[in-house]
């Protein structure tokens, strides 16, 4: 347990190396782990979502969507969106007028969300562009909203994707980051990290037959910067009014700035 | 755990599950496809955000009433007319009486109407589906039962309210007598004063007799 809170806040590149879960690799490595990772989950991501969550997963994702106050017409940047579970609820929200543009780095996470949001009949307003959030491939000041749950940790330079994310939003744009923070209280911290180093990697042998995926995603959780170190990162690429909101203790936020 | 997004979720899953138990669902949200419709129930002033796609209904609760240009219709609406707004040929009656207020297009909120009226929900046939013949009839006989004692209960509530209430104002006091009474109250501790005042008054002269 030392281990995971000496590395928390670690800079996301030093000397070329980064880290993957809390082992060090070349910065250029990272990325193609990552898409190995997310390639073995793909199929089996919403279920072990549920079941690692308890479900708790889509009430986040509710918060953060109430939180960005889409409206009619908007044009909305699901960044890192894997399966499509915000871009569903976006895509009714803006309407037949605004647009939501699907984006993740991995096509084997885009595809599961693509058929999936197909058979949810939402074909007319959707996009689906496979990006590195690092190098967007998008004009500046085109997205009112850009969101990105439960990506970021997963992102090698994130001050890089920040400042992208920046670039793309219009003015009076917000960001709006979900992701797994650090627990408030230290007793939860204590159950947390035996659930997620003990329970968690064995939960996904169990359901998707893949322990090591899943212990990266534990191990990358601890290595995410926690909240007032991601909301100063945001400061810096120019973000504004930023703010974080806690939910379940601390185990997840949601940071919201926006670009004036 | 934020609760307005758990609270939105129970209700979204709630009335989905409802609403596809009607086989001709999608036919009733063909009208309503791509709109949405803010319900602010008054006093309460919880507003209920209602997105409607070809498939289903998104319900989201927002801390605040959502600007009108973020969504195609708002009703705000006194919880004692909620049920009225369902028929259609009452809105302008309940407009009239300031117990309804309509911003933006009125159509999604007749559409919404059609589609409460029109929805067709076979309860006999629902609860044969999962509980089986004879469980279902008993649960709905027992339910109309259940109905029955419950509006009588009330009844009986009302009216013994009603009359304890009427009874009770012949006894309550007047605005005046209690007025009347609070000076009464003053008056006797002005008095109470001067007979202290006079009491030490005296104590302190029969003390300075027997000195002497």
């Amino acid at each position: 347990m030392e281990k995971q809170t000496q590395t928390l806040n670690a800079p996301d590149i030093e000397n070329g190396k980064t880290h993957f879960g809390f082992k060090q690799v070349d910065a250029q490595d990272k990325e193609s782990m990552v898409a190995d990772v997310f390639h073995n989950v793909a199929a089996k991501y919403d279920i072990m979502n549920d079941v690692m969550s308890l479900g708790i997963h889509r009430i986040w994702k509710r918060f953060t969507i109430d939180s960005a106050g889409a409206r009619k017409g908007q044009q909305v940047l699901d960044l890192a969106g894997g399966t499509g579970d915000l871009t569903a609820k976006f895509s009714r929200i803006v309407g037949p007028t605004g647009r939501v543009t699907l984006s993740d780095i991995n096509p084997s996470m885009l595809e599961v969300g693509k058929d999936k949001l197909r058979d949810m009949g939402l074909v007319q307003n959707i996009d689906y562009v496979e990006a590195n959030a690092e190098e967007l491939p998008f004009p500046d000041n085109q997205f009112d909203i850009v969101t990105m749950a439960f990506g970021l940790r997963n992102v090698t330079n994130k001050s890089k994707a920040l400042a992208s994310i920046y670039r793309v939003l219009k003015p009076g744009g917000r960001l709006l980051v979900l992701e797994f923070s650090k627990p408030t209280s230290e007793g939860l911290s204590k159950i947390y990290d035996a659930y997620s180093f003990h329970l968690l990697p064995k939960m996904g042998k169990l359901v998707a037959n893949d322990e090591e995926s899943y212990r990266y995603l534990a191990e990358s959780i601890r290595m995410h910067p926690d909240q007032e170190t991601l909301k100063s990162m945001m400061e810096d690429v120019g973000f504004e009014n930023t703010t974080y909101t806690n939910m379940t203790g601390g185990i997840v936020a949601l940071h919201k700035g926006y670009k004036f | 755990m934020p609760l307005r997004q758990l609270a939105a979720a129970l209700l979204e899953q709630g009335s989905n599950t409802l609403l596809k138990l009607d086989p001709e669902h999608l036919h009733l949200l063909k009208p309503l496809t791509g709109q949405s419709l803010q319900l602010v129930i008054t006093p309460i002033q919880w507003p209920l955000v209602l997105y409607f796609s070809a498939t289903q209904i998104d319900i989201s609760l927002p801390e605040q009433q959502l600007a009108e240009d973020a969504v195609d219709c708002t009703v705000v609406v006194a919880l004692s007319a909620l049920d009225q707004i369902r028929d259609t040929n009452n809105l302008t009656k309940l407009i009239k009486a300031d117990k309804l207020d309509l911003q933006g297009d009125l159509k999604v909120l007749q559409n919404l109407s059609a589609l409460l009226s029109e929805l067709d929900l076979d309860l006999e046939k629902i609860l044969t589906t999962y509980l089986g013949h004879t469980p279902a009839q008993y649960t709905l006989a027992f339910a109309e039962k259940a109905k029955t004692m419950g509006e009588y209960w009330f009844d009986q509530a009302q009216v013994t309210v009603a009359e304890a209430l009427v009874e009770e104002k012949k006894l309550v006091a007047s605005a005046m007598r209690i007025a009347l009474y609070c000076e009464d109250v003053t008056q006797v501790r002005y008095q109470l004063d001067r007979v202290e005042a006079r009491i030490a008054l005296l104590e302190r002269q029969a003390a300075q007799q027997v000195e002497k």
